[in-house]
């Protein structure tokens, strides 16, 4: 079962239910730590919020597009949840939740040219993050904290590829202005 | 502590919570597509019926207030129909990989097609000739040909003549009051047919006209 593909995976739980444990295992860590970076909720919420993801991945296993690619599916999935809970709460997220090598990363990718060893710094980033748009805060979040395509962002967003492109760059400078601003 | 996938299975099973089934996917698709077919359809009629009247709008001997010759009440249609239709086709599972612009020249470019098809068959003469005949509020809100010349108080207006006197007609407008029509050559004019008249409103039922021209179609009544 672990050996089978995602969408192997998908058309096996259609008629074996515990063909879903594996799939959901796959993806259990990736998508708990996306919640949590794109949401203010505590690690419950965020399982919570993971629990429906899951359970409306299953429900809706015959609406699933083999053009696209499971991952994305899901992420897009977990994406609007996290957004429809925030909204229901009527809370927009406050402070996002990363790590230190979170913000090692994205920091090299906007290519700040600084050095972020310290947690004085990695407050600094944080900061900025949860200042900006929750759109841009979003494009960032896939781009360089889960690592996606241009078109598995467009996948997961349902945003034309330019508009991905259009809409990173614009999140980038918003970024580097708040950076500089700030130092 | 359980992880979130085994609590999930057991939810699953214990609950016996089961995939949506297939048709119901199948028929929502369904759904979009019918919808979008009806928004492109009535998009290119309200489209042909805009063209038709612009097309067929007297623009020589009008208002001077360019607003009563738009028809707006139909342009507004189609312009809602067309947001319908955009929202609608945004609904579609592959969509989003296109622009706004994108889909809307798609559906405006669609529109077109079946408005010139509409238009060669010269089915909006007929839609809104009917529809004036049968509704005087249709016509009232959306006959931007006639609209302009049920002013009288501003100098215009229009209707049937009934009835002809030796200095003056009488004259049945578009709500169905009757006008003293004062012109200066009475016997030109036609029992039954429809004219306009630019001139002077003078009393509540009189109105002393200075141009007059027939309608180009048959007037509606």
């Amino acid at each position: 079962m672990e050996q089978k593909s995602d969408k192997d995976l998908v058309k096996l739980s259609l008629s074996d239910k515990e063909a879903f444990l594996p799939l959901m295992r796959r993806y259990e860590e990736r998508l708990f730590r996306y919640i949590l970076r794109i949401s203010s909720f505590s690690q419950e919420e965020a399982e919570d919020t993971l629990q429906e993801v899951f359970i409306a991945i299953y429900r809706n296993l015959y609406n699933f597009d083999e053009r696209l690619s499971f991952s994305s599916w899901a992420y897009r999935i977990a994406h609007n949840k996290t957004i429809s809970r925030y909204r229901f709460k009527k809370a927009r997220p406050q402070t996002v939740n990363i790590e230190n090598t979170d913000v090692n990363k994205l920091i090299s990718h906007i290519n700040l040219e600084e050095e972020v060893n310290n947690k004085i710094l990695s407050k600094k980033v944080l900061s900025i993050l949860n200042h900006l748009k929750t759109s841009h805060k979003e494009i960032i979040v896939l781009k360089y904290l889960e690592e996606k395509s241009y078109q598995e962002i467009s996948d997961i967003l349902k945003k034309p590829i330019g508009s991905v492109a259009t809409n990173l760059k614009k999140a980038k400078e918003s970024f580097k202005s708040n950076w500089l601003k700030n130092n | 502590m359980k992880k979130t996938s085994e609590k999930v299975i057991n939810k699953i099973k214990k609950d016996d919570i089961k995939p949506k089934p297939f048709w119901y996917f199948i028929a929502f698709k369904l759904l979009l597509y019918i919808i979008s077919i009806i928004a492109i359809l009535l998009g290119g009629l309200a489209l042909s019926l805009v063209s038709y009247l612009l097309i067929n709008q007297d623009w020589s001997f009008a208002s001077p207030n360019i607003f009563y010759l738009i028809p707006y009440a139909w342009l507004l249609i189609l312009i809602i129909i067309y947001f319908l239709a955009y929202f609608n086709f945004k609904k579609f599972p592959r969509t989003y990989k296109f622009t706004k612009t994108q889909l809307l020249t798609f559906i405006i470019f669609a529109s077109i097609l079946i408005a010139m098809f509409l238009n060669s068959a010269n089915l909006p003469e007929k839609l809104h000739g009917s529809f004036c005949q049968k509704s005087r509020a249709y016509q009232q809100i959306f006959d931007s040909q006639t609209r302009p010349w049920h002013r009288p108080g501003e100098g215009f207006i229009s209707g049937e003549i009934i009835a002809i006197y030796d200095d003056k007609l009488l004259l049945r407008d578009l709500n169905r009051n009757n006008w003293e029509i004062i012109v200066k050559k009475p016997y030109f004019y036609e029992i039954g047919s429809s004219w306009r008249f630019i001139g002077e409103k003078i009393s509540d039922n009189q109105f002393e006209a200075q141009q007059s021209r027939p309608w180009l179609r048959q007037k509606r009544r």
